[in-house]
């Protein structure tokens, strides 16, 4: 497991919180700078719950 | 988001998003033999293509393909598939109609029915920017210098808010609320129709800071309640297996780079 999120920590890559990846794509895509002036983005995304009877880990890595 | 081609008038690209989550928890789902699977998975891959006609509109198709289970592509039902076109129609010098069909298998609502959308999207001055339509709509305003308020809804109950200060040069302290879900085919199902929904709302804030256009840095913090989760055919069928978490503070880090 902790191996698991070191590998995905390494390529340090991400995107925002993706409730749905596939419709904030979309609109993404209509405000985004027009054709042909694209650019690469690469995020990362990590969140740890505390406290609580379940301890939650969220990792995002998105390019 | 990676960009394959880039022309003057159009470009193709691909998104590629994964998310792990670990909910290290030995529950089980509600009036049932069911084990809370501790891990699972998001993949998914967006091939997008964008065109810009000579009369300025914008044609776009989106196309997914991916996994989302406690064992990424175990077979066909565990996949993801959907589908998007859209046509961005520009009315004026800033705003523009957007037309789109949408296909999902994994839509929180009404998955596998291709859905129809409109909207339109206002943006007389750089200050204020208004998406209003169906599916979803956006709404990033600054009201005065240095502050910003954003907010955007997804149906059915995913939404976000957010109104930022810029404290010092690059330095932003930012308040948030989120109300998402996420939905998993836990592998070996009895139904295949059935999925595990999890839903919380968070509400926190934080520090965020943007040296350049090219990065930004956040950190934060806040609690996350109203938890709980589910494995059903459709929303209304939730009560049968949902399990209730308790109320949890999280922290948060977030790197983004765009080069």
């Amino acid at each position: 497991m902790k191996k698991t999120i070191f590998i995905f920590t390494i390529l340090v890559v991400m995107i925002w919180n993706t409730a749905d990846v596939f419709a904030e794509n979309a609109f993404n895509q209509l405000l985004q700078m027009p054709p042909g002036k694209i650019r690469t983005s690469a995020s990362y995304n990590y969140r740890y719950y505390g406290n609580s009877d379940v301890r939650n880990q969220d990792t995002d890595v998105g390019m | 988001m990676l960009p394959i081609i880039k022309k003057e008038n159009s470009d193709f690209s691909v998104y590629t998003t994964f998310r792990y989550t670990n909910w290290d928890t030995k529950a089980f789902l509600s009036n049932t033999d069911i084990e809370i699977p501790n891990n699972v998975y998001n993949i998914n891959f967006l091939p997008t293509y964008r065109y810009v006609f000579e009369n300025g509109w914008m044609f776009g198709a989106i196309g997914q393909i991916g996994s989302a289970s406690d064992k990424l592509f175990n077979s066909l039902d565990e996949c993801v598939y959907g589908a998007r076109v859209f046509l961005k129609v520009p009315s004026g010098e800033r705003n523009a109609w957007m037309f789109l069909v949408d296909y999902s298998s994994n839509r929180e609502f009404l998955r596998y029915v291709p859905l129809p959308g409109v909207g339109y999207l206002y943006n007389p001055n750089d200050d204020l920017q208004i998406f209003a339509g169906f599916p979803f709509a956006f709404v990033r305003y600054s009201p005065i210098e240095k502050v910003q308020l954003t907010f955007s809804y997804l149906p059915i109950t995913t939404i976000k808010a957010k109104a930022s200060y810029e404290v010092y040069k690059n330095w932003k302290v930012f308040a948030d609320f989120n109300l998402t879900d996420q939905r998993y085919f836990r592998a070996g199902r009895d139904n295949r129709n059935e999925r595990i929904f999890y839903y919380e709302k968070k509400a926190g804030g934080g520090l965020s800071f943007s040296p350049n256009r090219g990065i930004l840095l956040t950190a934060q913090g806040g609690y996350s309640f109203d938890r709980y989760m589910f494995e059903a055919k459709k929303y209304y069928h939730s009560h049968n297996t949902r399990v209730n978490f308790d109320g949890a503070y999280y922290a948060e880090v977030k790197a983004k780079l765009t080069f």
